[in-house]
């Protein structure tokens, strides 16, 4: 029952069958009603945030949680990008370039840090267990790529107005390559995920992914706090599109916070 | 413990004897008027099971009664007490406010 991805695999193992057996009696064997969803999926969510178990394995959820959670932040990030081009950049706009930039560094430092373990699991066999997501990410970068190139001509050839809206067919292609990056990104996320959780971490290696998470969730805060000076200053017709930005900014910031909070507890255990 | 919390309840729902996830909702439903969704019915039966307050029994098919333990007998107990004790003192207030 795909609803009970929403709990962590432990929790499914000791618990999944029952649950699973007590949902389908509860909604007599027909279509299960959506507060039945909620309520499964939100305490799933709460046993994510609880779940026990080793240290290591709840340190590893956490880091986790701020790489999802940056992985969505780069995509709001990208959109608050482009709207920004069309405004002014000011000190609070370097802020947010700063910010975001130290963040980038930290994953990156993230990814690197994990090299070597990457490279013993590729070797004793581990591609076996994670070729389909890598395969799939790698299917939709491509595809990305290929989608991108002629947009990119295309852009050459248009006034600024028919890039900016006035020419619906380049809007709607325009759109197509932004699902593409989404796509590419959410992906790459989930193979690195199920990658980094395959892999034998150190206590100390996860010490200093717990770190880099946690400067990652600073330069998130940062970022988004320097975006909101900013645009608040901007004003003007960007109004409600960069307060949606912000809220999914923010949202993705309080994920990471979590994450980093989750990391730092199994830490000190 | 407050009187409508799940676990309260479903200590409560055991007292009388163990019972699966589904005999649980519908015995909570009777006697409390409050339906419980699945997932925070086994929320709070994660919970009282880490607390030793509830023990599993062997599965039947893919369901599995829980019974009370002792410390869960214990702690229904305080909880009734400290119930009691409020109940009591709210009706005394009640009955001294309107003699």
């Amino acid at each position: 029952m795909k609803l009970l991805l929403a709990y962590p695999a432990a929790w499914r193992e000791r618990y999944g069958d029952e649950l699973a057996s007590l949902i389908e009696a509860d909604s007599g064997g027909g279509r299960i009603p959506w507060r039945v969803k909620l309520d499964v999926i939100r305490a799933g969510l709460a046993e994510r945030l609880r779940s026990s178990g080793p240290p290591e394995d709840r340190m590893r959820a956490g880091v986790l949680l701020v790489l999802e959670s940056w992985a969505a932040f780069v995509v709001a990030g990208i959109a608050f990008a482009k709207s920004a081009e069309q405004a002014g950049s000011d000190a609070a706009y370097s802020w947010v370039q700063i910010a975001a930039g130290v963040g980038t560094l930290a994953v990156l430092f993230g990814i690197a840090l994990v090299a070597r373990p990457l490279s013993a699991f590729l070797r004793a066999g581990g591609w076996q267990t994670i070729h389909r997501p890598v395969l799939r990410a790698t299917g939709a970068s491509g595809l990305t790529v290929v989608a991108f190139v002629p947009l990119v001509v295309w852009a050459h050839h248009l006034t600024y107005p028919q890039r900016n809206g006035s020419d619906w067919l380049y809007g709607g292609a325009f759109l197509v390559v932004a699902a593409c990056v989404v796509a590419s990104i959410g992906l790459w996320t989930h193979a690195a995920v199920v990658t980094a959780r395959r892999l034998e971490l150190t206590r100390a290696l996860l010490a200093g992914e717990a770190f880099l998470a946690g400067v990652t969730t600073l330069a998130m805060a940062t970022t988004t706090v320097a975006a909101t000076v900013w645009w608040t200053g901007v004003g003007g017709g960007l109004l409600l599109r960069m307060v949606l930005l912000t809220l999914v900014l923010a949202g993705a910031t309080a994920l990471g916070a979590t994450g980093t909070f989750r990391a730092a507890r199994a830490l000190r255990a | 413990m407050r009187a409508t919390d799940p676990p309260f309840l479903i200590l409560t729902s055991l007292s009388s004897g163990p019972k699966h996830g589904h005999a649980l909702l519908l015995d909570i439903e009777s006697f409390a008027g409050v339906r419980l969704g699945p997932g925070t019915l086994y929320g709070a039966i994660t919970r009282l099971e880490q607390r030793g307050l509830i023990e599993p029994l062997g599965a039947d098919d893919r369901r599995r009664p829980y019974r009370i333990t002792a410390a869960g007998s214990e702690s229904l107990s305080a909880a009734l007490a400290d119930l009691r004790k409020l109940v009591n003192e709210g009706t005394a207030r009640l009955r001294a406010a309107n003699a």
